[in-house]
Protein backbone atom coordinates (compact mmCIF):
# COMPACT_ATOMS: atom_id res chain seq x y z
CA UNK A 1 0.00 0.00 0.00
CA UNK A 2 1.32 3.40 -0.96
CA UNK A 3 0.46 6.69 0.70
CA UNK A 4 1.24 9.79 -1.28
CA UNK A 5 0.91 13.27 0.18
CA UNK A 6 0.36 15.65 -2.68
CA UNK A 7 -1.37 18.64 -4.07
CA UNK A 8 -4.66 17.17 -5.23
CA UNK A 9 -6.02 20.21 -7.09
CA UNK A 10 -5.17 23.80 -7.85
CA UNK A 11 -7.38 25.88 -10.11
CA UNK A 12 -9.63 28.93 -10.42
CA UNK A 13 -13.21 28.31 -9.30
CA UNK A 14 -15.71 28.65 -12.15
CA UNK A 15 -19.12 30.28 -12.04
CA UNK A 16 -20.78 27.10 -13.25
CA UNK A 17 -20.25 24.17 -10.91
CA UNK A 18 -17.43 21.95 -12.13
CA UNK A 19 -15.29 19.09 -10.90
CA UNK A 20 -11.93 20.19 -9.54
CA UNK A 21 -10.70 16.77 -8.39
CA UNK A 22 -11.65 13.14 -9.02
CA UNK A 23 -10.25 10.28 -6.98
CA UNK A 24 -8.42 7.95 -9.35
CA UNK A 25 -9.44 4.33 -9.77
CA UNK A 26 -8.27 1.89 -7.12
CA UNK A 27 -7.42 4.82 -4.89
CA UNK A 28 -8.66 6.29 -1.64
CA UNK A 29 -8.04 9.93 -0.79
CA UNK A 30 -7.98 11.87 2.46
CA UNK A 31 -8.29 15.61 1.91
CA UNK A 32 -6.44 17.43 4.69
CA UNK A 33 -6.29 21.10 3.72
CA UNK A 34 -8.18 23.42 1.40
CA UNK A 35 -7.53 27.11 0.77
CA UNK A 36 -9.90 29.38 -1.14
CA UNK A 37 -8.50 32.87 -1.65
CA UNK A 38 -9.88 36.09 -3.09
CA UNK A 39 -6.99 38.06 -4.52
CA UNK A 40 -9.26 40.48 -6.32
CA UNK A 41 -10.42 43.97 -5.34
CA UNK A 42 -14.07 42.96 -4.99
CA UNK A 43 -16.22 40.68 -2.90
CA UNK A 44 -16.97 37.31 -4.43
CA UNK A 45 -20.20 35.81 -3.25
CA UNK A 46 -21.86 32.42 -3.19
CA UNK A 47 -18.79 30.24 -3.01
CA UNK A 48 -19.78 26.58 -2.84
CA UNK A 49 -17.78 23.41 -2.43
CA UNK A 50 -19.36 19.97 -2.84
CA UNK A 51 -18.39 16.37 -2.21
CA UNK A 52 -19.77 13.78 -4.62
CA UNK A 53 -22.70 15.70 -5.99
CA UNK A 54 -24.25 19.17 -5.96
CA UNK A 55 -27.27 18.72 -3.74
CA UNK A 56 -27.77 20.13 -0.29
CA UNK A 57 -26.56 16.93 1.32
CA UNK A 58 -23.25 17.16 -0.56
CA UNK A 59 -22.34 20.71 0.49
CA UNK A 60 -18.99 21.21 2.20
CA UNK A 61 -18.97 25.01 1.98
CA UNK A 62 -22.43 26.61 1.86
CA UNK A 63 -22.46 29.89 -0.01
CA UNK A 64 -19.57 31.77 1.61
CA UNK A 65 -18.79 35.39 0.72
CA UNK A 66 -15.18 36.49 0.63
CA UNK A 67 -14.35 40.19 0.53
CA UNK A 68 -11.33 41.53 -1.28
CA UNK A 69 -8.17 40.07 0.17
CA UNK A 70 -9.91 37.46 2.32
CA UNK A 71 -9.39 33.73 2.30
CA UNK A 72 -10.91 30.65 3.85
CA UNK A 73 -9.03 27.63 5.08
CA UNK A 74 -10.21 24.13 5.83
CA UNK A 75 -8.30 21.87 8.19
CA UNK A 76 -9.62 18.42 8.82
CA UNK A 77 -10.13 15.09 7.11
CA UNK A 78 -12.48 14.39 4.23
CA UNK A 79 -12.37 10.75 3.19
CA UNK A 80 -13.03 9.96 -0.47
CA UNK A 81 -13.36 6.69 -2.35
CA UNK A 82 -12.39 5.95 -5.92
CA UNK A 83 -14.30 8.11 -8.40
CA UNK A 84 -15.51 10.50 -5.72
CA UNK A 85 -15.36 14.14 -6.74
CA UNK A 86 -14.83 17.59 -5.34
CA UNK A 87 -16.84 20.25 -7.17
CA UNK A 88 -16.88 24.01 -6.76
CA UNK A 89 -18.50 27.18 -8.04
CA UNK A 90 -18.45 30.90 -7.18
CA UNK A 91 -20.44 34.01 -7.98
CA UNK A 92 -17.63 35.43 -10.13
CA UNK A 93 -16.07 33.22 -12.77
CA UNK A 94 -12.41 32.21 -12.58
CA UNK A 95 -11.10 34.73 -10.03
CA UNK A 96 -10.89 32.69 -6.83
CA UNK A 97 -7.99 30.31 -6.41
CA UNK A 98 -8.55 26.96 -4.72
CA UNK A 99 -5.81 24.62 -3.66
CA UNK A 100 -6.43 21.17 -2.19
CA UNK A 101 -3.85 19.06 -0.40
CA UNK A 102 -4.15 15.57 0.92
CA UNK A 103 -3.10 11.95 0.69
CA UNK A 104 -3.84 9.37 -1.98
CA UNK A 105 -3.73 5.76 -0.86
CA UNK A 106 -3.23 3.01 -3.36
CA UNK A 107 -2.94 -0.75 -2.82
CA UNK B 1 -14.03 19.69 10.38
CA UNK B 2 -13.84 23.42 10.53
CA UNK B 3 -13.47 26.33 8.18
CA UNK B 4 -11.74 29.54 9.17
CA UNK B 5 -12.15 32.77 7.22
CA UNK B 6 -9.44 35.40 7.41
CA UNK B 7 -9.87 39.07 6.52
CA UNK B 8 -7.46 41.09 4.43
CA UNK B 9 -5.31 41.68 7.52
CA UNK B 10 -5.08 38.02 8.38
CA UNK B 11 -7.44 38.24 11.32
CA UNK B 12 -9.89 35.43 11.91
CA UNK B 13 -13.44 36.36 11.02
CA UNK B 14 -15.35 33.25 11.94
CA UNK B 15 -14.82 29.60 12.67
CA UNK B 16 -17.26 26.99 11.55
CA UNK B 17 -19.94 29.59 10.82
CA UNK B 18 -20.81 31.92 8.05
CA UNK B 19 -22.61 35.21 8.02
CA UNK B 20 -22.10 38.60 9.59
CA UNK B 21 -23.77 38.11 12.95
CA UNK B 22 -23.05 40.64 15.62
CA UNK B 23 -22.73 39.94 19.31
CA UNK B 24 -25.78 37.77 20.01
CA UNK B 25 -25.71 38.50 23.72
CA UNK B 26 -25.72 42.24 23.18
CA UNK B 27 -28.41 41.99 20.54
CA UNK B 28 -30.61 40.15 23.01
CA UNK B 29 -29.87 42.73 25.72
CA UNK B 30 -30.74 45.64 23.47
CA UNK B 31 -33.93 43.95 22.33
CA UNK B 32 -35.12 43.53 25.91
CA UNK B 33 -37.76 46.20 26.37
CA UNK B 34 -38.63 45.21 29.93
CA UNK B 35 -35.45 45.82 31.84
CA UNK B 36 -34.03 49.20 32.79
CA UNK B 37 -30.71 49.75 31.12
CA UNK B 38 -27.81 51.87 32.21
CA UNK B 39 -25.15 53.08 29.86
CA UNK B 40 -22.63 51.01 31.80
CA UNK B 41 -24.57 47.87 30.93
CA UNK B 42 -23.85 48.36 27.24
CA UNK B 43 -20.74 46.58 26.10
CA UNK B 44 -19.95 45.93 22.48
CA UNK B 45 -17.28 43.32 23.13
CA UNK B 46 -14.85 42.73 20.33
CA UNK B 47 -15.46 39.14 19.33
CA UNK B 48 -13.94 39.69 15.91
CA UNK B 49 -17.35 40.01 14.31
CA UNK B 50 -18.71 43.04 12.57
CA UNK B 51 -21.54 44.80 14.31
CA UNK B 52 -24.74 45.25 12.38
CA UNK B 53 -25.92 48.82 11.98
CA UNK B 54 -28.97 48.10 14.11
CA UNK B 55 -26.78 47.02 17.05
CA UNK B 56 -24.72 50.22 16.99
CA UNK B 57 -27.79 52.39 16.52
CA UNK B 58 -29.62 50.76 19.41
CA UNK B 59 -26.59 51.11 21.68
CA UNK B 60 -26.33 54.83 20.90
CA UNK B 61 -30.03 55.29 21.52
CA UNK B 62 -29.74 53.66 24.93
CA UNK B 63 -26.99 56.00 25.98
CA UNK B 64 -29.06 59.10 25.29
CA UNK B 65 -32.55 57.97 25.97
CA UNK B 66 -33.52 54.64 27.37
CA UNK B 67 -35.13 52.21 25.00
CA UNK B 68 -35.93 54.72 22.31
CA UNK B 69 -36.74 53.74 18.75
CA UNK B 70 -33.56 52.99 16.90
CA UNK B 71 -35.03 54.68 13.84
CA UNK B 72 -33.67 58.01 15.06
CA UNK B 73 -30.16 56.99 14.10
CA UNK B 74 -29.31 55.56 10.73
CA UNK B 75 -26.03 53.81 9.98
CA UNK B 76 -26.36 52.37 6.52
CA UNK B 77 -25.08 48.85 6.49
CA UNK B 78 -22.34 49.08 3.90
CA UNK B 79 -21.14 45.60 4.64
CA UNK B 80 -17.83 46.79 6.06
CA UNK B 81 -16.37 47.80 9.38
CA UNK B 82 -17.63 51.03 10.86
CA UNK B 83 -15.01 53.74 10.85
CA UNK B 84 -14.66 56.24 13.64
CA UNK B 85 -16.13 58.91 11.36
CA UNK B 86 -19.27 56.83 10.83
CA UNK B 87 -19.83 56.44 14.56
CA UNK B 88 -19.05 60.14 15.14
CA UNK B 89 -21.64 61.13 12.57
CA UNK B 90 -24.21 58.91 14.25
CA UNK B 91 -23.41 60.44 17.65
CA UNK B 92 -23.87 63.94 16.24
CA UNK B 93 -27.13 62.89 14.68
CA UNK B 94 -28.47 61.67 18.01
CA UNK B 95 -27.23 64.78 19.85
CA UNK B 96 -28.86 66.99 17.27
CA UNK B 97 -32.21 65.29 17.66
CA UNK B 98 -32.50 65.33 21.43
CA UNK B 99 -33.06 68.13 23.88
CA UNK B 100 -34.00 68.47 27.53
CA UNK B 101 -36.12 70.67 29.75
CA UNK B 102 -35.07 70.85 33.38
CA UNK B 103 -36.64 72.61 36.37
CA UNK B 104 -34.76 72.64 39.68
CA UNK B 105 -37.29 74.89 41.46
CA UNK B 106 -34.53 77.19 42.67
CA UNK B 107 -36.90 80.13 42.40
CA UNK B 108 -40.07 78.29 43.29
CA UNK B 109 -41.84 77.51 40.08
CA UNK B 110 -39.19 78.96 37.80
CA UNK B 111 -39.53 82.63 38.66
CA UNK B 112 -42.77 84.52 37.92
CA UNK B 113 -45.77 82.29 37.50
CA UNK B 114 -46.01 80.87 34.03
CA UNK B 115 -42.28 81.21 33.39
CA UNK B 116 -39.43 78.72 33.63
CA UNK B 117 -38.83 75.87 31.24
CA UNK B 118 -42.18 74.28 31.98
CA UNK B 119 -44.29 77.39 32.48
CA UNK B 120 -45.61 76.10 35.79
CA UNK B 121 -48.42 78.00 37.47
CA UNK B 122 -49.95 77.41 40.86
CA UNK B 123 -53.48 76.09 41.03
CA UNK B 124 -54.30 75.77 44.71
CA UNK B 125 -57.81 75.46 46.04
CA UNK B 126 -59.27 75.25 49.54
CA UNK B 127 -58.37 77.18 52.65
CA UNK B 128 -55.11 75.60 53.67
CA UNK B 129 -53.22 74.70 50.51
CA UNK B 130 -49.77 76.25 50.15
CA UNK B 131 -46.80 75.90 47.85
CA UNK B 132 -43.50 77.28 49.06
CA UNK B 133 -39.79 76.89 48.52
CA UNK B 134 -38.38 74.60 51.13
CA UNK B 135 -35.13 73.23 52.40
CA UNK B 136 -36.87 70.16 53.74
CA UNK B 137 -35.79 66.71 52.82
CA UNK B 138 -32.15 67.58 53.37
CA UNK B 139 -32.00 69.81 50.30
CA UNK B 140 -30.08 73.07 50.56
CA UNK B 141 -32.31 74.77 48.04
CA UNK B 142 -34.66 74.17 45.16
CA UNK B 143 -37.41 72.01 46.62
CA UNK B 144 -41.07 72.79 46.08
CA UNK B 145 -43.19 71.97 49.14
CA UNK B 146 -46.90 71.23 48.66
CA UNK B 147 -48.88 71.37 51.90
CA UNK B 148 -52.51 71.47 53.03
CA UNK B 149 -54.71 71.31 56.13
CA UNK B 150 -58.35 71.02 55.13
CA UNK B 151 -60.34 68.18 53.68
CA UNK B 152 -61.08 70.14 50.53
CA UNK B 153 -57.55 71.42 49.93
CA UNK B 154 -55.61 70.87 46.75
CA UNK B 155 -52.07 72.11 46.31
CA UNK B 156 -50.99 71.83 42.74
CA UNK B 157 -48.92 73.12 39.84
CA UNK B 158 -49.47 72.64 36.13
CA UNK B 159 -47.13 73.72 33.37
CA UNK B 160 -47.76 74.79 29.81
CA UNK B 161 -49.57 72.07 27.95
CA UNK B 162 -47.16 71.40 25.11
CA UNK B 163 -46.17 67.77 25.36
CA UNK B 164 -47.77 64.96 23.47
CA UNK B 165 -47.04 61.30 23.70
CA UNK B 166 -49.04 59.96 20.77
CA UNK B 167 -49.37 62.77 18.26
CA UNK B 168 -45.81 63.28 17.08
CA UNK B 169 -43.40 61.93 14.51
CA UNK B 170 -42.31 58.85 16.41
CA UNK B 171 -40.61 60.96 19.06
CA UNK B 172 -39.70 59.50 22.42
CA UNK B 173 -40.00 61.32 25.71
CA UNK B 174 -38.38 60.53 29.04
CA UNK B 175 -39.90 62.14 32.12
CA UNK B 176 -38.19 62.16 35.49
CA UNK B 177 -39.16 63.83 38.74
CA UNK B 178 -37.42 63.70 42.09
CA UNK B 179 -39.98 63.49 44.87
CA UNK B 180 -40.18 62.96 48.60
CA UNK B 181 -43.67 62.07 49.79
CA UNK B 182 -45.24 61.93 53.18
CA UNK B 183 -47.51 58.98 53.89
CA UNK B 184 -51.25 59.52 54.01
CA UNK B 185 -53.37 57.88 56.75
CA UNK B 186 -57.09 57.28 57.25
CA UNK B 187 -57.38 60.46 59.32
CA UNK B 188 -55.02 62.46 57.13
CA UNK B 189 -55.75 61.11 53.72
CA UNK B 190 -54.46 62.72 50.57
CA UNK B 191 -53.75 61.61 47.01
CA UNK B 192 -50.51 62.60 45.26
CA UNK B 193 -50.24 62.79 41.48
CA UNK B 194 -46.95 63.53 39.66
CA UNK B 195 -46.40 63.47 35.89
CA UNK B 196 -47.86 65.02 32.74
CA UNK B 197 -51.48 66.12 33.08
CA UNK B 198 -53.95 68.72 31.91
CA UNK B 199 -55.54 69.74 35.20
CA UNK B 200 -54.63 71.04 38.67
CA UNK B 201 -56.48 68.54 40.81
CA UNK B 202 -58.00 65.10 40.85
CA UNK B 203 -57.64 62.65 38.02
CA UNK B 204 -57.19 64.62 34.81
CA UNK B 205 -59.13 63.84 31.67
CA UNK B 206 -55.76 63.24 29.98
CA UNK B 207 -52.52 62.35 31.67
CA UNK B 208 -49.53 60.12 32.31
CA UNK B 209 -48.68 60.12 35.99
CA UNK B 210 -47.85 58.33 39.22
CA UNK B 211 -50.61 58.22 41.82
CA UNK B 212 -50.43 57.43 45.54
CA UNK B 213 -52.91 57.17 48.40
CA UNK B 214 -52.56 54.94 51.45
CA UNK B 215 -55.72 52.86 50.88
CA UNK B 216 -55.04 51.86 47.24
CA UNK B 217 -52.58 49.17 46.14
CA UNK B 218 -51.49 48.75 49.76
CA UNK B 219 -50.08 52.25 49.75
CA UNK B 220 -47.78 51.60 46.78
CA UNK B 221 -47.44 53.81 43.72
CA UNK B 222 -49.79 53.20 40.82
CA UNK B 223 -48.85 54.34 37.30
CA UNK B 224 -51.75 55.73 35.29
CA UNK B 225 -52.50 56.62 31.68
CA UNK B 226 -55.76 58.46 31.06
CA UNK B 227 -57.35 59.28 27.72
CA UNK B 228 -60.61 61.25 27.75
CA UNK B 229 -61.39 60.09 31.27
CA UNK B 230 -60.66 56.40 30.73
CA UNK B 231 -57.58 55.01 32.40
CA UNK B 232 -55.20 52.09 32.23
CA UNK B 233 -53.05 51.39 35.25
CA UNK B 234 -50.16 49.25 36.36
CA UNK B 235 -49.48 48.71 40.05
CA UNK B 236 -46.05 48.88 41.60
CA UNK B 237 -44.77 47.15 44.70
CA UNK B 238 -42.98 50.29 45.85
CA UNK B 239 -44.37 52.76 48.36
CA UNK B 240 -43.30 56.33 49.03
CA UNK B 241 -41.02 56.61 52.03
CA UNK B 242 -40.81 59.59 54.32
CA UNK B 243 -37.64 61.59 53.90
CA UNK B 244 -36.52 59.38 51.03
CA UNK B 245 -36.06 60.80 47.56
CA UNK B 246 -37.50 58.71 44.76
CA UNK B 247 -37.08 59.23 41.03
CA UNK B 248 -40.42 58.77 39.32
CA UNK B 249 -39.79 58.11 35.65
CA UNK B 250 -41.56 57.06 32.49
CA UNK B 251 -40.47 56.65 28.91
CA UNK B 252 -42.92 57.08 26.07
CA UNK B 253 -43.17 56.02 22.48
CA UNK B 254 -46.24 56.74 20.40
CA UNK B 255 -47.61 53.30 21.26
CA UNK B 256 -46.40 52.47 24.78
CA UNK B 257 -45.30 54.06 28.03
CA UNK B 258 -42.91 52.32 30.43
CA UNK B 259 -42.77 53.42 34.07
CA UNK B 260 -39.80 53.11 36.42
CA UNK B 261 -39.14 54.05 40.06
CA UNK B 262 -35.49 54.69 40.86
CA UNK B 263 -34.63 53.06 37.56
CA UNK B 264 -36.47 49.81 38.23
CA UNK B 265 -39.80 48.39 37.07
CA UNK B 266 -40.86 47.59 40.68
CA UNK B 267 -43.59 45.27 39.45
CA UNK B 268 -44.98 47.67 36.84
CA UNK B 269 -45.47 46.91 33.17
CA UNK B 270 -45.57 49.07 30.08
CA UNK B 271 -49.00 50.50 29.25
CA UNK B 272 -50.24 50.40 25.67
CA UNK B 273 -53.90 51.39 26.06
CA UNK B 274 -55.61 54.68 26.91
CA UNK B 275 -52.50 56.64 26.06
CA UNK B 276 -53.49 60.30 26.31
CA UNK B 277 -54.24 61.76 22.90
CA UNK B 278 -53.93 65.40 23.97
CA UNK B 279 -51.34 68.00 24.87
CA UNK B 280 -50.16 67.75 28.46
CA UNK B 281 -48.14 69.83 30.90
CA UNK B 282 -45.75 69.02 33.70
CA UNK B 283 -47.94 68.78 36.81
CA UNK B 284 -47.93 67.73 40.43
CA UNK B 285 -50.72 68.02 42.96
CA UNK B 286 -51.90 66.80 46.32
CA UNK B 287 -55.63 66.49 46.98
CA UNK B 288 -56.89 66.00 50.55
CA UNK B 289 -59.96 63.99 51.46
CA UNK B 290 -59.55 63.95 55.26
CA UNK B 291 -58.75 67.04 57.29
CA UNK B 292 -55.50 67.32 59.14
CA UNK B 293 -52.59 69.69 58.85
CA UNK B 294 -49.96 68.19 56.63
CA UNK B 295 -46.87 70.09 55.76
CA UNK B 296 -44.63 68.84 53.01
CA UNK B 297 -47.09 66.23 51.82
CA UNK B 298 -45.09 66.36 48.59
CA UNK B 299 -41.59 67.73 48.15
CA UNK B 300 -40.82 68.11 44.46
CA UNK B 301 -37.07 68.34 43.91
CA UNK B 302 -36.88 68.60 40.11
CA UNK B 303 -38.62 67.78 36.90
CA UNK B 304 -36.75 66.85 33.74
CA UNK B 305 -37.97 65.91 30.31
CA UNK B 306 -35.68 64.54 27.57
CA UNK B 307 -37.07 64.36 24.07
CA UNK B 308 -35.62 62.44 21.14
CA UNK B 309 -37.15 63.63 17.89
CA UNK B 310 -36.16 61.33 15.01
CA UNK B 311 -37.67 63.44 12.25
CA UNK B 312 -36.43 66.83 13.32
CA UNK B 313 -33.69 68.45 15.27
CA UNK B 314 -30.62 70.48 14.49
CA UNK B 315 -27.41 69.65 12.68
CA UNK B 316 -24.28 69.75 14.77
CA UNK B 317 -20.96 70.79 13.33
Amino acid sequence: MAETFKQLAQTLIPAAVAVIYTVPASTQTIVKHIVVSNNTASTVTNIFLYHNGTGDTQILLPGLDLAAGEWAEFDGSITMAAADTLQAKAGTDAVLGITVHGMEITP
Amino acid sequence: MSWTVFDERGRKKLTGQRGRDGDAANAAHLADATAAHAASAISLADVNNRYAATDVEAALEEVFLRQSPASAVSLADTGGYYKATDVEAALKEVLGKQWAYYEEFIYGIGGPPGSGPFGHVVGNSGTGATIVISTAGGKSQGVLSLSGSAATDTAGIVGAQIYTVTQNNSASLRYRAGAVCSLSTPTNRFTIRVGLMNSYSGDPAYGVFFRYVDNVNSGNWVFVCRNNGVESTTSSNRAPASNTNQVLEFITTPTSITPLIDGAAEGMSAITTNLPNAVLGSAAHVTWSAANANTNALLLDYVRIDILEPNGGRTLD
